[in-house]
């Protein structure tokens, strides 16, 4: 005779079961990113988390540049015209520029280091064949120190200040694209559209 | 006909000898606006690559790139826009140039007057690039506190210093408005001015 208890540990059995698979799934997708995979330690924001009708606000973008003064606006202009949250972007000189409402300027450092691991010199020995079963060879390291400033007809409004850390195993044989500055750039762009967008534009009753 | 050969070939190694800075200059005499801007591109695209990574000389670390081929090439872009009747990419480049070539310290006041004179003759405003100072304190103003009606007794002056440097509070008129006489600043609020701070 199958009393409650039984029935109770029966139902309750797949559950349990499921946990465990899908901690295992985790545990097995973790381990596989840290082989070789990429980690940050900012999220890449979702083109979803950006509105489906832009704002009709003109933007201007007075330059991103790096430690040696080199700009990278044009990255900015790109992914800002790219998700469509303003209706107008476009590359100015001027903090008080009169056809633009905001202005936004910024400043990064940025580093990226390579280094071979010691299957790759192992592999040295012989022959550089074991490079051809796909291992990890090669081990990035770097991140990204950005700040962007908020004008308002010349006036700072608001500063963002972002900084993301990164590794990225590589080997031979990998089809994605290494972690470069241009992708840094464009996950940091995201990162401002959405603090940006909360802040300015996320309260009730916004226009 | 040996020697023609020879020279035709010391003009071929010539001309692909030469930099990308001297193909864009060539490209923007001969009016091929676009192709010098790509040449100038290049250019500071490679600068911009060897800047990436300093090297390690023993004593110090050193960027590997030359910042005045850089500067002359974001010259050369803003003077290709220029000529091709684009004044605000233009007037966007030479402020590029003009922060560049200020941040590495190059001699550019030639080329910087020669903007000014381009500003001057379009009658274009010029940019507002270093209005850091002014938007700070004029947000620093919006955001500076209220009068402070409770009077805070300096520690490091000592009570019986005279303070004659500064004139006496005047007595107040009983012809001045109620409004008037509330007090405006925390001088006036305690009479003891001497005894008084700011922050």
């Amino acid at each position: 005779m199958k009393t409650r208890r039984d029935n109770q540990t029966r139902a309750v059995q797949p559950v349990q079961t499921d946990r465990w698979r899908r901690a295992a799934r985790t545990l097995a997708a973790l381990v596989l990113g840290w082989i070789c995979g990429c980690a940050h330690t900012q999220p890449l924001v979702e083109p979803a988390r950006f509105p489906d009708t832009p704002k009709n606000y003109r933007v201007g973008i007075a330059g991103l540049f790096d430690v040696n003064h080199f700009d990278y606006a044009p990255v900015m202009v790109d992914e800002v015209r790219r998700h469509r949250v303003f209706t107008g972007v476009e590359l100015t000189p001027d903090l008080a520029a009169p056809d633009c409402d905001y202005v936004i300027r910024g400043h990064f450092g940025f580093y990226q280091v390579e280094t071979k691991n010691s299957f790759h010199f192992t592999s040295i020995y012989f022959f550089g064949l074991p490079l051809l079963t796909g291992l990890p060879n090669t081990n990035h390291d770097g991140g990204i120190d950005i700040n962007f400033e908020i004008y308002h007809r010349g006036t700072l409004l608001k500063t963002y200040g972002y900084r993301d850390v990164f590794r990225d195993q590589r080997s031979y044989l990998t089809v994605w694209d290494s972690t470069s500055l241009d992708l840094e750039l464009r996950r940091m762009v995201r990162l401002l559209l959405r603090d940006v967008w909360k802040d300015f534009f996320g309260h009730k009753g916004a226009a | 006909m040996i020697f023609r050969l020879a020279a035709i070939l010391m003009l071929v190694l010539a001309a692909g000898c030469a930099t990308n800075l001297q193909k864009g200059d060539k490209m923007l005499a001969m009016g091929r606006y676009a192709d010098a801007r790509r040449f100038y591109q290049t250019e500071l695209d490679l600068q911009r690559e060897a800047a990436e990574l300093p090297r390690w000389t023993g004593q110090e670390y050193q960027y590997q790139f030359n910042a005045r081929d850089a500067a002359q090439a974001i010259l050369g872009v803003g003077r290709s826009f220029e000529k091709q009747d684009q004044p605000g990419p233009a007037l966007y480049h030479y402020s590029y140039f003009t922060q560049f070539a200020l941040r590495h310290g190059l001699d550019a006041g030639r080329e910087i007057k020669a903007i000014e004179q381009w500003i001057r003759e379009s009658g274009r405003p010029p940019p507002k690039t270093e209005s850091d100072e002014v938007g700070v304190q004029a947000l620093t103003e919006s955001r500076k506190p209220a009068v402070r009606s409770a009077p805070v007794v300096a520690p490091a002056r000592k009570a019986g210093k005279p303070t004659a440097a500064r004139p006496p509070a005047a007595p107040r008129a009983a012809s001045v408005p109620a409004d008037a006489q509330k007090p405006a600043t925390a001088t006036e609020t305690d009479g003891n001015e001497s005894d008084v701070i700011f922050w």
